[in-house]
């Protein structure tokens, strides 16, 4: 029996994806036991390496493969293959798998409370708002889980030096039990810091321009490597990013703005994700000439969502001051200083955001 | 963390030489580009605009000390001196040579790294929540499962040649869950 | 011509590469877009199955012949067509017996090259994840 930290199995969703068709998965299993999930995956692939079609790469990913045969029609193959698979698997993948969570056993921490850190947090509003943004609730006492921004305003986000790397390491080994994790965001995270070593993290990563506040604002921007890097690129991603972080930066108004989820595709491929933004800006080349265009009110959280095309794009000197337009105006319509973006949207629809867009001529 | 068995490390010692013979073939012409592609992809190695992109594989997003000193070193000896950290909780480095990526796949084997499976029609390294195993409103820490997922799906013969690329992502976050015991598994 | 090749090596015609003699059924030859659907009895009872890979990229056939073997099929089976030598790996732990290319591929792809991955049993993860136990 797999106890899995708790859980008994799984609900499988199957057939989401951003890219240049994003859709919504749905659920193919609403429980899976914990025991059976290889053959149940493996079925999964198997059918879609028959189903799937292999006359059109951008209609080849499972997401169409559910699409054109309908999730009925798949599960019913995919249960049919699962019940062949079922007996392959006869004791060695459950026994690996308890290997594994023996290697996953949570370090030992030390549960004490942490001294506070007020006087620190005096001598230095920094460390304040770093504080506010980069810190996470750890499941143990006296513990924090610290996020490391690789999105300082102006650099390419997601880019670390040798001697950044170096630093996050050397902080893991002392002060995090040896692991670093990378976020889907594009930061490392220290997940398992002793608040009372706060200060001095805070410290050492300031000295490596490793220490922006800014997790979850405006400028924690996650942006595809766009036409600087990447072949199927139609427009630059990095630089509009770049300039987007450093005007918010000049403004100081990212921690009034609060939590902002921006995010930049080079092309309808989608690997910034632009489509789960609050705010999204896809690049496409329009007659030789970048152009950029705005959807709102996505959301990469629990309650996924597709965000809505605003309207005609815009070129690329007119990109940034949209945004602040955008951005600026919603200070105005929110409802008070806790109601995100996100939730502004939702609550007037896109309507009056659309306006600050695209101003009427007077 | 999880650390290699000499299982795992046999077969990323193996595949190291493989690809090393595989890039020999190429620079000598018994293997044409398009015969290459499939196998340089399957090690994680894209040809960009301007060079060569080897992604790198951090599994479920987590590694330890010595494995991101040793992409610092990888990052200085081969690369530019820095490295892009990607949104499905891999590392790009951008300009490596041809000729040198095998010593680089050699350098990740030394602590327990590869870059199998991150590109190609293949199954992808397999994401999870960040904050797993630290986060204060978890139902069970979803990466031992994502590393089961990787071993079972490295070098899959069934599903090395699949219509297109295949992503699966483990969370067991309280916040995505639909009951408080179940984890949820997407595939996309 | 074409070329057999077994784990021992190369053949260059039928007879010389053993093909399972205790199955009295025809041969039959499937394409990559055959629907499992079609498994029938009649199917089963074939002396040798040919799957043939349109392209080295086509990568239904690994599944069909995993279908093949597991609805108990145990003649033999051929993987036939644009078959690189680092796929033998895959073409062999798929159930393929052996596999079936043009001369001119493998004049391009000498022996050596598939002799290197003649061990197919070593390195195989999804082979140890069946055992009963690790």
């Amino acid at each position: 029996m797999t106890t899995l930290g708790g859980a008994a199995g799984f609900e499988v969703i199957v057939g989401g994806g951003l890219g240049r068709t994003p859709m919504i998965g749905k659920t193919l299993r609403e429980f899976l036991p914990a025991a059976d999930l290889l053959p149940y995956v493996e079925a999964i692939v198997s059918v879609y390496n028959l189903l799937g079609r292999r006359d059109n790469k951008y209609k080849a990913r499972i997401k169409i493969t559910v699409h054109e045969n309908g999730i009925e029609e798949i599960r019913a193959r995919v249960e049919a293959r699962y019940a062949r698979l079922k007996t392959l698997f006869k004791g060695a993948d459950q026994q690996l798998l308890q290997q594994i969570e023996a290697h996953f056993k949570a370090p030992e921490f030390i549960c004490e409370k942490a001294p506070e850190f007020d006087a620190f947090k005096e001598e230095s509003p920094g460390f304040c708002s770093w504080v506010d943004t980069n810190i996470t609730a750890h499941k143990a006492e006296g513990y924090a889980i610290v996020s490391i921004s690789l999105k300082k305003h102006g650099d390419t986000p997601g880019d670390a030096t040798a001697a950044q790397m170096r630093v996050m390491s050397e902080l893991a080994k002392k002060f995090s039990h040896d692991e670093l994790r990378i976020s889907h965001e594009q930061n490392v995270i220290l997940p398992h810091v002793h608040r009372s070593d706060l200060p001095t993290v805070y410290r050492a990563l300031r000295t490596a321009n490793l220490a922006t506040a800014n997790i979850g604002l405006i400028s924690d921007i996650i942006a595809c490597p766009g036409m600087d890097y990447c072949a199927l690129a139609t427009a630059r991603s990095i630089p509009i990013a770049q300039q987007i972080a450093t005007r918010f930066a000049k403004l100081e108004l990212e921690h009034d703005v609060g939590l902002l989820k921006l995010k930049i595709s080079g092309c309808i491929n989608a690997c910034g994700h632009h489509h789960v933004g609050h705010i999204g800006i896809l690049g496409l080349e329009r007659a030789g000439v970048e152009s950029y265009q705005i959807t709102l009110g996505g959301d990469a959280g629990a309650e996924a969502q597709l965000g809505t095309r605003a309207g005609p794009g815009f070129g690329a000197k007119d990109i940034v001051p949209a945004i602040e337009r955008l951005v600026l105006g919603y200070i105005e319509l929110r409802a008070d200083a806790d109601e995100t973006f996100l939730q502004s949207y939702q609550r007037l629809g896109a309507a009056p955001f659309k306006a600050l867009l695209y101003p009427k001529e007077k | 963390m999880y650390h290699y068995s000499s299982f795992d490390q046999d077969f990323v010692n193996t595949r190291v030489e493989q690809f090393r013979a595989q890039v020999a073939r190429r620079l000598d012409g018994s293997l044409t580009e398009d015969e290459f592609k499939p196998f340089r992809l399957m090690n994680g190695l894209y040809l960009q605009l301007h060079a060569y992109m080897l992604r790198v594989a951090i599994p479920y997003g987590t590694l330890n000390s010595r494995q991101m000193t040793q992409l610092a070193m990888i990052s200085e000896r081969w690369d530019k001196g820095y490295g892009h950290f990607t949104t499905r909780q891999n590392i790009q480095f951008n300009w490596p040579k041809l000729e040198d990526v095998p010593n680089i796949l050699e350098a990740l084997a030394e602590v327990e790294m590869h870059a199998i499976q991150t590109s190609g029609n293949t199954i992808r390294n397999i994401t999870t929540d960040h904050f797993s195993g630290a986060a204060a409103d978890e139902i069970a820490d979803p990466r031992p499962i994502a590393e089961l997922l990787r071993q079972w799906s490295t070098d899959h013969p069934e599903f090395q040649f699949l219509p297109r690329k295949f992503k699966i992502a483990v969370t067991g976050s309280a916040a995505a869950a639909p009951s408080p015991a179940l984890m949820t598994l997407v595939c996309g | 011509m074409s070329i057999i090749i077994t784990d021992s090596g190369f053949f260059s015609n039928y007879q010389d590469a053993k093909v399972s003699p205790n199955h009295p059924g025809p041969s039959v030859d499937l394409k990559s877009d055959f629907d499992p659907k079609d498994i029938t009895q009649e199917l089963l009872q074939a002396r040798c199955i040919r799957i043939e890979l349109p392209s080295f990229a086509d990568g239904r056939a690994f599944t069909l012949a995993i279908l093949l073997r597991s609805h108990g099929y145990t003649g033999h089976l051929r993987a036939v067509g644009y078959i690189l030598a680092d796929q033998y790996t895959m073409v062999r732990r798929s159930g393929f017996d052996d596999v079936e290319i043009s001369e001119e591929l493998a004049i391009r792809q000498p022996k050596k090259q598939w002799q290197d991955r003649a061990d197919w049993r070593r390195h195989d993860y999804q082979g140890r994840l069946r055992e009963q136990t690790l």
